[in-house]
């Protein structure tokens, strides 16, 4: 039942009880590739640009690094304050805060061309032109991998979220991305949303080379005290282990409806909380607010992956994923 | 650099109705390489509450022989989530712990003479400044506002060699008013001032240092920020401060800014 993976050749028999197989192609229908040597991602906004923490955890052991996301011009983000603490999750409305696309490529990928551990990029458009013409820009940039398009931030007044909640204007995106680049092409869904398949299904038939689901839920807490909400942005997104049975389940939908890696996110915080999304049909994983929790987090599922995989009879990763979810078992099957 | 590594509860002293001070076994090098202004990023919850908070470090005790722990003492405050499962621990109880963070006070060799501004629970690190600066000789005066004498830490517990002045907002205890009235007098009196308040306090200080119309320089600020946070690493850009140079985040430029720089509403 190993699902089919061009860009991933198997590295060792099952009976030969090897270390389990981490490896995954989130973009196996692209040229290019983003063969990962495990599914574990630090997710946007959550980990900088990846330098931040490097003195904390091996970065490199990651499977790769998804950046803050970046504007074409720079932006100052929104007013404080810009989080709240709710139960078991917190709010955030950072409002993408970046020095825009020109002073990240500056900084940045000159650190990560000499990395191991691929970096994609997220980016927020504020128009269809302006995402196409960062991935333009960032096509040939050495060491971005890939992209993840962020048509789901809930924290700004132009675009961001507004793409991802329509279908046409999400497949509108990803096509003139698809156009611009030929860099895996990732493209991050929003919750906020009524059918969140119809979305999917219209991103991928525009060429998305893979989805990542889901971005934060639309929120608010309210200051009693002071009569008034707590966030200087009014609303913002609610992320943590609050949201995992949301996200979950969109997983489970998502993966049932379309055919392309899915990496699922939204509260993980433990081994089995990624197990969970495996089995949903996630390809891989990202996290996000637990590494604020714990920077370790990320480690930790790294280091029990393998040895739950190896107990349970598994030879790869790749074999958990969509266990739990008949219909992506059954395309697997007839694959 | 910091480390993320596993404290444990030593004792814990309530001095306040809602503050409790607590003592934490921690790595020899962390206690070693502790400045003060720095912080760690406690986590009392995992889920709830989720996120780590904040803590000043108000006091480093190296280990006192090679093999063995440092400790740290946190000024707690106990009438929030965290706080309190902090403060009511048991000894030997253990709490993850990322730190030492962010940029602490600078203490040049220079200065002879430092005024410290502390107003709420930002007592904590003054505490370990002065006690840093006191044992490399230089003379200290602490003046230390709050809104009643209630919420004002017990003489015993501030350092003994320091001259300490107190403000309360409705005159219970020392000066009746603000901190920053008693600033004036100590103005052509120190080399630098150090200082851990509300933002709001620091437009009134910077209000009276420019009032001042003597000869001498105005000695420079040390101002140190609070925010709440949630990563402490300069990542999540929750704490950010305007400045002259733009936005910073506290957790990791910060939280000690020259008051110069702080763009102040």
């Amino acid at each position: 039942m190993t699902q089919s993976m061009p860009g991933v050749q198997p590295s060792a028999s099952p009976s030969s009880a090897a270390v389990p197989d981490l490896r995954v192609d989130l973009a196996p229908n692209n040229p290019r590739e983003l063969v990962l040597q495990n599914p574990i991602l630090a997710a946007s906004g959550t980990f900088g640009y990846g330098t931040e923490y490097s003195g904390l955890l091996d970065v490199q052991s990651l499977g790769a690094i998804v950046s803050k996301g970046v504007t074409y011009r720079r932006r100052r983000g929104a007013p404080m304050p810009r989080i709240a603490e709710t139960p078991a999750g917190m709010l955030n409305a950072i409002g993408l805060q970046n020095p825009g696309i020109r002073g990240v490529i500056a900084k940045y990928p000159p650190i990560w061309s000499k990395w191991s551990v691929p970096v994609i990029v997220n980016l927020a458009g504020d128009s269809v032109g302006e995402f196409a013409e960062m991935a333009a820009i960032l096509d040939e940039v050495s060491g971005v991998a890939g992209l993840e398009l962020n048509v789901s931030c809930p924290n700004v007044d132009a675009g961001g979220m507004f793409f991802g909640t329509d279908p046409d204007l999400a497949a509108e995106v990803t096509a003139a991305v698809r156009a611009a680049t030929s860099l895996p092409v990732i493209v991050k869904l929003t919750p906020n949303v009524t059918d969140i398949v119809s979305i999917a299904r219209a991103v991928v038939d525009a060429g998305a080379d893979a989805l990542s689901l889901i971005n934060t839920l639309l929120g608010m807490a309210i200051d009693i005290r002071r009569r008034r909400p707590v966030l200087g942005n009014m609303t913002g997104g609610l992320s943590g282990p609050a949201v995992k049975p949301v996200a979950v389940r969109m997983v489970y939908q998502v993966a049932a409806a379309v055919d392309v890696p899915i990496i699922g996110l939204g509260g993980i915080a433990t081994l089995e909380d990624a197990l969970e999304f495996f089995m949903a049909g996630a390809t891989a994983v990202q996290i996000g607010t637990s590494t604020f929790t714990n920077p370790a987090t990320m480690s930790g599922i790294l280091d029990g992956l393998p040895t739950w995989l190896a107990r349970q009879g598994f030879a790869s990763v790749r074999e958990i994923v969509g266990l739990a979810n008949d219909q992506v078992l059954a395309r697997a099957a007839g694959a | 650099m910091p480390q993320q590594f596993i404290g444990r509860v030593v004792d814990a002293d309530a001095v306040l109705p809602a503050n409790t001070i607590v003592r934490l076994a921690v790595p020899a090098s962390v206690a070693a390489a502790a400045v003060p202004g720095q912080f760690l990023m406690l986590q009392s919850g995992g889920r709830d509450p989720l996120l780590p908070r904040p803590y000043s470090i108000m006091r480093a005790t190296r280990a006192p022989r090679e093999g063995e722990d440092g400790t740290l003492d946190l000024l707690v405050f106990t009438g929030g989530r965290g706080g309190n499962q902090l403060a009511d621990a048991n000894a030997g109880d253990p709490f993850p712990i990322l730190g030492p963070l962010g940029n602490g006070y600078l203490l040049e060799g220079k200065v002879r003479r430092a005024l410290l501004i502390a107003v709420g629970h930002g007592i904590a690190p003054l505490i370990a400044l002065a006690e840093s600066a006191l044992a490399h000789g230089v003379e200290v005066v602490m003046l230390v506002g709050a809104p009643t004498a209630a919420n004002l830490l017990p003489l015993p517990y501030l350092p003994e060699e320091a001259e300490i002045v107190v403000a309360t907002a409705d005159g219970s205890r020392g000066h009746h008013g603000a901190v920053t009235e008693l600033v004036p007098p100590y103005i052509e009196w120190a080399d630098a001032i150090y200082a851990y308040a509300p933002e709001a306090t620091y437009s009134a200080l910077r209000d009276t240092l420019r009032a001042y119309r003597g000869a001498r320089t105005i000695p420079p600020v040390q101002a140190a920020v609070e925010r709440s946070m949630a990563c402490g690493m300069g990542v999540c850009l929750g704490c950010v401060v305007e400045t002259n140079g733009g936005l910073k985040t506290v957790c990791r430029d910060g939280p000690v800014f020259p008051l110069e720089t702080l763009v102040l509403g």
